[in-house]
């Protein structure tokens, strides 16, 4: 295991700027760094730690690839441009995808060449996602899409997307949803980028598709089988979600503890944020054990929830507690706002604790 | 669970899988744990401590010759397994509420060997934080024959390992299964001046009652699940609306939250139990689980309605298990306090 780490470090050590800790704000931002760090990660086997090399791995057992990982958010290295890529998308073809479509698609997407839009929620089909309305025919020339998405992530700057359509009008409405790869240049596509409300809130955008013809050959998965391809492709992103809170825990109570004391009356809350940060890992870990040991594991069902909240709290407490009343209090701020974003998407954290009453305790279906 | 093992034979970021999750041996053996407290220690004989009759030691030898209180002792004294699988079988002991003083001796006897002196893992033993008040109040002293005091001296700690001269017992108790008590002490058994700090030597100590408090909380937050799915209103079961689901979502995530602190507070005290990190996951343990014990008995008092108000219910047993046991060797929000301070510490 020390032998992997200690190559790893090496990687980082030769690929990151020598100033890279003290400057960590600023190359946060910087996307030529990151852009090269995340083609350099699958050059050298560091991207998906646990695939095989020609899909920027090391076929390293589930253990080792995690402490890669692990070691990656100790050293917090840079964030890929377009994280659904990685953390979605190419687990989506790995599964799902033709020997074509793996092809075609994995390389350039690993390498951070080629971005990806989620085409998932709608303006009426939020956390209902399965209520979407956006319509796939099929016909001759391919399957004609019209309807409009809003909140895609990186839209504008996105090459391709997976886009979850209805294709089966008449059918339950978890069943008649397929996934398209769709070409953003297609003729029929407006994208209008959506104004977001600071500098640190990843951009999203409205798409609209005007009967956009998308080839036959572009569905992902089965005809009518695409929630099974939205279920499993965030499955992949499991051990990801804890390790990037574990990481954005320390991350935001950095501020805090810099300032060496704090009042007495908030030293609780920050020792239970200290707390929530050790339970993020120690939580993850477990899950990892569960399923390493084949065990059932229904850890992950919470880890998004645990996470995202507690980020919340953390960054705010960075605010108030850090914060001078001045202008330098702005990146606070941001990313005060930053931590809101990730209780709302990929599931807002109601629909996480429906999750969990229902899967998780066994209770009936809310309403 | 094989003698005296400590082997982290697998895992990553130095916790080992077998502190994380029970293997099948532990697991057996908290099953049985749980099967036998249970047909032992029926609700009704809880409810009647409670309402005034003598306490008894009656069970207490057949735990002892369960192995319960070997585990993690090291190999000399016929110890098995790791205090990572004690921290697993105190969480049965707790959801039990059993009214026999075993987390409290295991807390006092891995107290002991933590400072180096020879505990008597067959009698009961209190634990108590000397701080200089007297009389001496102990808690779930009733029946222990001996007390290990534990106070700052310094830079390092004092454990004195005192007989129990005499004893009084106020009728009044919050929870009467473990019921406070005012000692007398006598002779020195042993004692010692370690230069490990006080929140050191405590740390195996605090993780086994914060297991025994997680254990409260796991059977709270079962049985208020099977009251949301059993009592219906408006026609459909209270569980099915979303202002009881998402409660209940809430206290699931600091049940686990608390859980994993536990096991990985254990990990770190077999793997390493001088790291500067291990005594953190104590202090963080023991405050996760005192909070959920709370949280989680008054979640179910709360959903339970009136009938959670009842002597007949069992939910005021579990409420009374909770707080009393709670403060013990440290309440929630010092012990967060104390973290906060030592994180801060490393930046000055």
């Amino acid at each position: 295991m020390s032998g992997i780490l200690n190559e790893y470090r090496a990687f980082l050590d030769r690929v990151l700027p020598a100033d890279y800790d003290e400057r960590y704000h600023e190359y946060r931002h910087d996307e030529e760094l990151r852009t090269a760090f995340q083609a350099a990660c699958f050059d050298h086997g560091w991207l998906v730690p646990e695939w095989p090399p020609e899909l920027g791995g090391h076929s390293l057992p589930l253990p080792e690839a995690l402490a890669v990982r692990i070691e990656g958010a100790r050293r917090r290295v840079p964030r890929y441009m377009n994280i659904q890529s990685v953390g979605v998308v190419a687990p989506a073809l790995r599964v799902f995808g033709t020997p074509e479509q793996q092809e075609k698609y994995l390389r350039p997407t690993l390498r951070g060449e080629a971005w990806w839009a989620l085409g998932m929620s709608e303006p009426d089909a939020g956390s209902d996602l399965a209520s979407l309305r956006t319509t796939a025919v099929l016909a001759d020339r391919g399957f004609v899409v019209n309807g409009q998405k809003v909140w895609t992530t990186q839209a504008d700057r996105s090459r391709w997307c997976t886009l979850y359509v209805r294709t089966d009008p008449e059918a339950p409405k978890h069943r008649g949803i397929s996934c398209l790869i769709v070409d953003m240049d297609s003729p029929g596509i407006t994208i209008r980028p959506i104004r977001t409300a600071g500098p640190t809130i990843d951009d999203f955008c409205e798409v609209f598709f005007d009967d956009v013809v998308v080839p036959s050959e572009s569905l992902l998965g089965e005809l009518n089988g695409g929630w099974k391809v939205a279920m499993a492709s965030l499955e992949h992103e499991r051990d990801m979600i804890w390790i990037n809170n574990w990481m954005e825990m320390r991350r935001a109570l950095e501020p805090v503890l810099r300032m060496g004391e704090v009042p007495q009356h908030r030293a609780v809350d920050l020792g239970r944020l200290l707390g929530d940060m050790e339970a993020i890992r120690l939580t993850g870990l477990r899950s990892v054990a569960n399923r390493t040991l084949s065990r059932p594991d229904p850890l992950p069902g919470i880890m998004k929830l645990f996470g995202s909240e507690a980020v919340k709290v953390a960054a705010a407490l960075a605010l108030d507690l850090a914060g001078n009343g001045d202008p330098s209090d702005v990146r606070l701020f941001d990313e005060s706002l930053e931590s809101m974003a990730a209780t709302i998407y990929g599931g807002t954290s109601e629909i996480q604790r429906n999750i969990i009453a229902e899967r998780i305790l066994g209770l009936p279906k809310g309403g | 669970m094989s003698e005296g093992v400590t082997t982290a034979s697998s895992g990553v970021d130095g916790v080992a899988w077998e502190h994380l999750i029970p293997g099948d041996e532990v697991r057996e053996f908290a099953a049985t744990v749980r099967a036998r407290l249970t047909s032992h220690h029926p609700t009704t004989a809880l409810l009647r401590l409670t309402e005034g009759a003598e306490p008894t030691l009656e069970g207490w030898d057949d735990l002892v010759a369960l192995g319960i209180l070997s585990i993690g002792l090291p190999e000399e004294l016929d110890g098995l397994g790791t205090l990572a699988d004690l921290a697993i079988v105190t969480e049965e002991v707790g959801r039990s509420l059993v009214p026999l003083p075993v987390t409290t001796t295991a807390a006092a006897v891995h107290t002991l060997i933590r400072a180096g002196l020879e505990p008597d893992p067959t009698a009961p033993t209190a634990l108590a934080v000397d701080g200089g008040a007297r009389p001496l109040r102990i808690f779930d002293g009733l029946f222990a024959g001996t007390v290990v005091l534990v106070s700052s001296d310094g830079d390092g700690t004092m454990i004195r390992h005192l007989a129990v001269a005499d004893r009084t017992t106020p009728s009044s108790q919050i929870d009467a299964t473990r019921p406070t008590v005012t000692i007398e002490p006598g002779d020195v058994v042993a004692e010692v001046r370690v230069g490990a700090t006080f929140d050191e030597v405590l740390g195996p100590a605090r993780v086994v009652v914060a297991a025994d408090l997680v254990g409260v909380a796991d059977l709270a937050l079962e049985m208020t699940v099977a009251h949301a799915l059993d009592r219906h209103q408006f026609g459909r079961p209270i569980g099915s609306f979303q202002g009881v689901m998402h409660q209940l979502a809430d206290a699931h995530v600091a049940l686990e939250r608390a859980r994993s602190l536990v096991r990985g507070a254990a990990s770190a005290l077999v793997t390493g139990p001088d790291a500067h990190e291990t005594v953190r996951l104590t202090l963080l343990a023991k405050a996760a689980a005192s909070e959920v014990a709370v949280s989680a008995t008054a979640l179910r008092t709360q959903l339970l309605g009136a009938m959670g108000l009842t002597f007949e219910s069992d939910n005021h047993l579990s409420l009374r298990r909770a707080r009393a046991t709670a403060p013990f060797l440290g309440k929630a929000a010092d012990l967060y306090a104390r973290v906060a301070a030592l994180y801060l510490e490393d930046r000055e």
